[in-house]
């Protein structure tokens, strides 16, 4: 049930590489004290959202993005003036998973095909896989994406490594 | 000649015999083992889990080295379940606490001396989070098992089995790795790989990892006593399909799972405290990252 914990479908390991510096952990902090230098994309990746950039959105300021996809500058964010639309007392990742359409997309495409969805453990967390009557297997997130075959691995890891 | 031919004959049988058994026993004993852990509503668990990440180029060397220590317990019946996790860095030698209680459909977590309580929309599907069990046999019913020989475990005599899980799984395991193993890098995270079209196919990657399960089994019952992982993953530009200065990352994790009282009596108390415990939405330190995320 890993995915439950996944706030955000993208990458933002410099930004845990920020939080990382911050703590000054040592030598291997040290080495990272490059990416430390924005509050504000750290303190949306510390509340376990996604901070990210693109010329198309914000005039090209960082934004962070919440799991309903909607988002906020970072600096409002930040400051405070701008927030998700979260349940209060409800950790992001929970409120994903009980919110989330994709989810009960992903679901009812496996169901419906007469699939079953097995979690599995791995050493990073459990992965939700789809098998179907025929013994296939697809990631279940994969099938919410539309992109069963494709190889999800990746928006695991990142969605894992920049969670809460 | 007749009695060669008929010692023959019998050999073959044997040996054939001797085939089919093996066939079927490994396909019953995943459906066993699946009834088994599916029936089971209570039990105790402890994991312990090493990480050892070495990073290497021409002029540093740098290993990050952690081990985490897990137990738990979990009681379907009563709905509830706990973990406490104990996250060692062996470098700063600093230790992190954590804990988890799902009581009564509310989850209490402790990190340190604070407590956080979370009001849960589905608490089921977060039980199903603490059901550490089924997970595990899953991972090994979607793997390619051989059974290897016959050990005790705590007094029980159970099969030894070695298993290598599908693609699927082994990509999922490894492709966390490599992000997890950039999280104490001096290297900066190469920008092919902070895009999400990078192409797991095109690179060496399965080549230069290398992930085992070695399971105990219950004979007596179909039981997981025991389960072990080890994954190792080595980087580099070239392995990676990457054009970065040189570098090499040799990352290695070991997780070793038991399970005890299987099916007997498991009391789960939320301490007092917890009730006075506040609400947060902060993140967790990223150093549980290493060992996956927020879940044991």
């Amino acid at each position: 049930m890993i995915q439950s914990k996944m706030t955000c479908p993208a990458a933002g390991i410099l930004s845990v590489l920020s939080i990382l510096a911050l703590l000054c952990l040592g030598t291997v902090c040290c080495a990272t004290a490059q990416a430390s230098a924005d509050p504000a994309r750290t303190h949306c990746v510390s509340s376990g959202y996604l901070y990210r950039t693109s010329p198309s959105l914000n005039g090209g300021q960082g934004i962070c993005s919440f799991p309903d996809n909607s988002w906020c500058d970072a600096n409002d964010f930040y400051n405070g003036s701008c927030g998700p639309r979260l349940s209060p007392n409800i950790v992001p990742g929970y409120a994903f998973e009980t919110g989330s359409t994709k989810a009960a997309s992903m679901q009812e495409i496996c169901l419906t095909s007469g699939g079953k969805i097995k979690s599995v453990h791995t050493p990073y967390g459990d992965i939700n896989v789809c098998v179907f009557p025929d013994g296939t297997t697809c990631d279940a997130k994969a099938i919410s994406e539309g992109r069963c075959g494709a190889d999800y691995w990746m928006i695991y890891a990142q969605s894992w490594l920049n969670a809460p | 000649m007749k009695n060669f031919s008929a010692i023959i004959a019998l050999a073959f049988l044997l040996l054939l015999s001797t085939a089919f058994a093996d066939d079927v026993s490994i396909d019953q004993l995943k459906q066993t083992m699946i009834k088994s852990a599916d029936e089971v509503a209570s039990y105790d668990y402890s994991r312990m889990a090493e990480c050892d990440i070495v990073y290497r180029n021409e002029s540093l060397q740098d290993i990050f080295e952690a081990a985490k220590a897990t137990d738990g317990k979990v009681n379907l019946t009563a709905k509830s379940g706990w973990w406490s996790h104990q996250l060692k860095d062996t470098g700063t030698r600093e230790v992190l606490l954590w804990q988890g209680y799902l009581i009564n459909g509310t989850e209490y977590w402790k990190e340190g001396d604070n407590w956080t309580q979370f009001i849960l929309n589905d608490s089921q599907a977060v039980l199903d989070d603490y059901n550490d069990l089924p997970g595990q046999v899953e991972l090994l019913n979607y793997s390619d098992i051989t059974i290897t020989g016959s050990e005790e475990i705590d007094g029980e005599d159970c099969y030894r089995l070695t298993a290598e899980p599908i693609v699927l799984i082994q990509k999922a395991i490894l492709g966390t790795q490599i992000f997890a193993s950039y999280l104490a890098s001096p290297f900066p995270l190469p920008d092919e790989l902070d895009v999400a079209d990078f192409n797991f196919e095109n690179t060496s990657i399965i080549e230069n990892s290398d992930v085992s399960v070695t399971a105990w089994v219950s004979k007596n019952d179909s039981l997981l006593k025991r389960i072990k992982i080890d994954s190792s993953l080595t980087l580099d530009p070239a392995i990676l399909n990457i054009a970065e200065q040189n570098f090499t990352i040799q990352s290695i994790l070991h997780e070793t799972t038991d399970y005890t009282d299987l099916g007997q009596s498991v009391q789960i108390e939320l301490p007092s405290e917890a009730y006075n415990s506040s609400y947060r939405m902060q993140g967790a330190d990223w150093r549980w990252a290493v060992f996956g995320l927020v879940e044991p």
